[in-house]
């Protein structure tokens, strides 16, 4: 057993120089640990979401208060371990090291103490002082798993503080003991694990070479441990601070033990299993209950696809019955009065004034606010399911259907969520590990029909097909969903040459929701789509505002309808005149904006004889290959500005826009003269 | 990178895996170490197992 003054432990002393923040606490965690609850249920609503410094990773920080001392909490990405195989693990543990946190709380599952320790043993090895909050207890006590927190705690050497995050149980306990780690009475002092005894004599040849010449705050052993596990992060910042000549013979070591590796993991699970042997207490291995008996059919090849269609339908059921009356109440007593309280005030004001503050701001953010409640609906749904655990289901019964396009089926996760809004579906993308899956995910997630998109062909379908208008929107869904497969599988054929990522994906044990970890995360998307899309949405309805009243304040002589009748020579090619040419420019920066257009355009409002002017005016092969131009068309400006800032590209961005007016185009034509010739 | 993975989510050699799930195409699921770990079959197939006594 090693002892806290290991020799190699004090050759790389904290960092004094830097500001060191005496309140700041560490949160991390395994995946699918209750992390974020205890997250949720210390912070409140008294927390930040935004990004890790140049990383396209969620990070959220926090405030709270205990015993009159406050508190700063940062959570850190939940990662299985902190080798660098992804960004998240890169950054956990850099702040551990370059931050300096006064306490780690690591969150473990009762529950499976085996795996989630892991991390725990790498935590141990940052030299960081580790607080254990085992979490679960009750899901262990179901699952008929016993675990002694005291017998566990002078295993490891450190405090372990045995709670229910879910039901606020043991939070107080956990306080206390951080505040004790804080005010140094309690110290930390973990039995570190051994690397297996067939690698320790390479692990200390490595110590030797690399003595002194590592740069701070990392410590020499830590670092020595990295190398030998092959840690490219590391080997990278070794070979650039070590002389050639050390490095080679570094490198010449390593090279000789490159599956060291596995001695490090096993290593590490020899001395979970040493630590549990007295600790836990459970039942024959195999037996799961009930997370056994609902996999076999919700993970089930051919039963798991029913339920997984039947929940999609429910859950656009349950979106549409509860968003639309919502949607009508809020078009029609809030937006409404707003629009006729802003045109009375600003009676005396210049007509352009007037009509761009309520025609282009209040119309902008009413179509942002509309939009809401059916987002919120589906968030909820989303983030119930997500809590529940089915989620991980529902990725493992698509993953055949997206090996068609080279993905796996975490890839499904962001897309299932465009069905709601594509923006979150683009941020969402973040769960996909390989960057080239992610960046087609990216690429292919505009393809998926969004409500807003639904919306549109809600109100042209019924117009021009009464009641076959059912079918065309089926049809219109099952279209979108075929190109998006074959875009897809192109896509990986051409750019990414066919390559694909491997499927390695935890399942999760059911579980009884939390209704406050569903509430933030409802919260929290909504919040950042009204942000991110709020924004955007807003300065092009400004725009299309603009050019739709310059230069003489009427529509039908404006630059906009200038530049669609520009455009009609293509717009024809799909059977548009220039008037659905415009209503298609302009439901670039919200989809629904195309049936406002074609009501100024009409001048029927939607709500009185706009569909049976539309449907008197053009054929049903024009409004069929409207409705296909509509599903396909480039995304939202919102959708175009979140994928800019996830790829972090322009030329990502630019090749996602031409890929869909391309597409939707080609369809457009095809589909026009196709109904054409059948006679629609 | 793949390995290091494994490794993370408990498989590593010599231990217990027990086949949960396998409907002979398509993914898998295994559980090692009280963990349920979904598989593509492609990474499944690199992973040696030697039939053991059952429990």
């Amino acid at each position: 057993m090693s002892d806290c003054h290991d020799p190699l432990m004090q050759t790389a002393p904290r960092l004094a120089v830097m500001e060191v923040d005496a309140s700041l606490i560490a949160l991390a965690g395994q995946p699918n640990m209750g992390k974020s609850t205890l997250f949720n249920l210390l912070t409140g609503l008294n927390q930040h979401v935004g990004n890790w410094p140049g990383k396209t990773v969620e990070r959220r920080e926090g405030f709270f208060d205990h015993k009159g001392r406050s508190f700063r909490l940062v959570d850190l990405p939940g990662t299985y371990s902190l080798t660098a195989n992804s960004p998240e693990e890169v950054i956990a543990r850099e702040f551990i090291l370059c931050e300096q946190p006064a306490a780690v709380v690591a969150v473990v599952s009762a529950a499976n103490l085996e795996r989630s320790l892991y991390l725990v043993a790498e935590l141990a090895a940052l030299d960081a002082p580790v607080i254990v909050a085992l979490n679960m207890m009750d899901v262990a006590a179901q699952e008929g798993i016993q675990v002694d927190a005291h017998i566990l705690e002078a295993a490891l050497g450190l405090p372990v503080i045995p709670m229910t995050a879910s039901k606020a149980i043991g939070v107080r306990e956990l306080l206390g003991v951080v505040e004790d780690v804080l005010d140094g009475k309690r110290v930390p002092c973990p039995h570190l694990p051994e690397v297996r005894a067939d690698h320790r004599e390479v692990l200390e040849k490595i110590g030797r070479l690399i003595e002194g010449h590592v740069p701070e705050p990392y410590p020499q052993s830590w670092i020595a441990l990295k190398l030998l596990e092959g840690d490219a992060e590391v080997t990278g910042r070794l070979q650039a601070a070590l002389s050639p000549e050390t490095w080679e013979s570094v490198h010449g070591v390593l090279r000789a033990h490159d599956d060291a590796f596995l001695a490090v993991a096993s290593g590490r699970y020899e001395w979970i299993g040493r630590m549990l042997r007295a600790a836990v207490t459970r039942p024959r291995i195999g037996q799961f209950g009930l997370t056994e008996r609902l996999d076999r059919w919700a993970a089930h090849p051919v039963w798991g696809l029913f339920i997984m269609a039947g929940i999609l339908g429910l859950v656009f059921w349950l979106t549409f019955t509860l968003g639309s009356p919502l949607q009508e109440w809020l078009d029609r007593s809030i937006l409404a009065p707003l629009a006729g309280l802003a045109s009375d005030v600003l009676m005396g004001a210049p007509v352009w004034v007037r009509g761009m503050l309520v025609d282009g701001l209040i119309g902008g953010v009413g179509s942002v606010l509309i939009f809401l409640p059916i987002l919120v609906i589906f968030f909820a749904v989303f983030a119930l399911l997500e809590d529940v655990g089915y989620m991980a289901r529902a990725a493992y019964v698509m993953d055949n259907l997206m090996h068609l396009m080279g993905l796996h089926g975490k890839s499904f996760l962001p897309l299932f969520l465009g069905f709601g809004c594509n923006v979150p579906a683009i941020m969402g993308t973040r769960v996909i590990d390989s960057w080239p899956a992610r960046l087609l995910t990216i690429l292919i997630a505009p393809l998926v029909p969004c409500t807003a998109r639904m919306a549109v062909v809600a109100f042209i379908a019924p117009a021009f097909f009464g009641e076959n208008a059912i079918w065309i929107s089926w049809g219109l869904v099952l279209l979108s969903l075929l190109a998006l497969v074959a875009s897809g599988a192109l896509l990986n054929r051409v750019i990414f040459k066919g390559q694909r990522s491997a499927f390695i994906m935890e399942m999760p044990l059911y579980h009884i929701p939390n209704a406050r970890t569903i509430g933030l995360l409802v919260w929290q998307r909504s919040l950042a789509f009204v942000k991110k899309a709020g924004t955007a949405i807003l300065v092009i309805s400004l725009l299309v505002w603009v050019l739709s009243y310059l230069p003489n304040g009427e529509l039908n002589t404006s630059f906009l309808a200038r530049f669609g009748q520009f455009l009609e020579p293509v717009g024809r090619w799909m059977g548009f005149d220039w008037r659905l040419t415009v209503a298609l420019i302009t439901s670039f920066p919200a989809k629904e904006n195309a049936i406002a257009t074609l009501g100024v355009l009409f001048g029927n409002s939607p709500d009185s004889g706009l569909a049976e002017t539309l449907a008197a005016s053009f054929s049903m092969a024009s409004a069929l290959s409207f409705l296909v131009v509509t599903m396909l068309f480039i995304p939202c400006m919102a959708t175009v500005a979140v994928t800019k800032q996830e790829t972090n590209s322009w030329g990502w961005t630019l090749l996602s826009v031409f890929l869909l007016l391309a597409l939707s185009v080609a369809a457009g034509t095809g589909v026009y003269h196709l109904a054409a010739l059948i006679g629609l | 990178m793949v390995n290091s993975r494994l490794a993370s989510l408990g498989l590593t050699p010599g231990v217990q895996v027990n086949m949960t799930q396998n409907f002979g195409r398509g993914p898998l699921i295994v559980t090692v170490r009280g963990t349920r770990v979904a598989l593509g079959r492609g990474e499944a197939a690199k992973i040696i197992v030697e039939r053991g006594s059952h429990e």
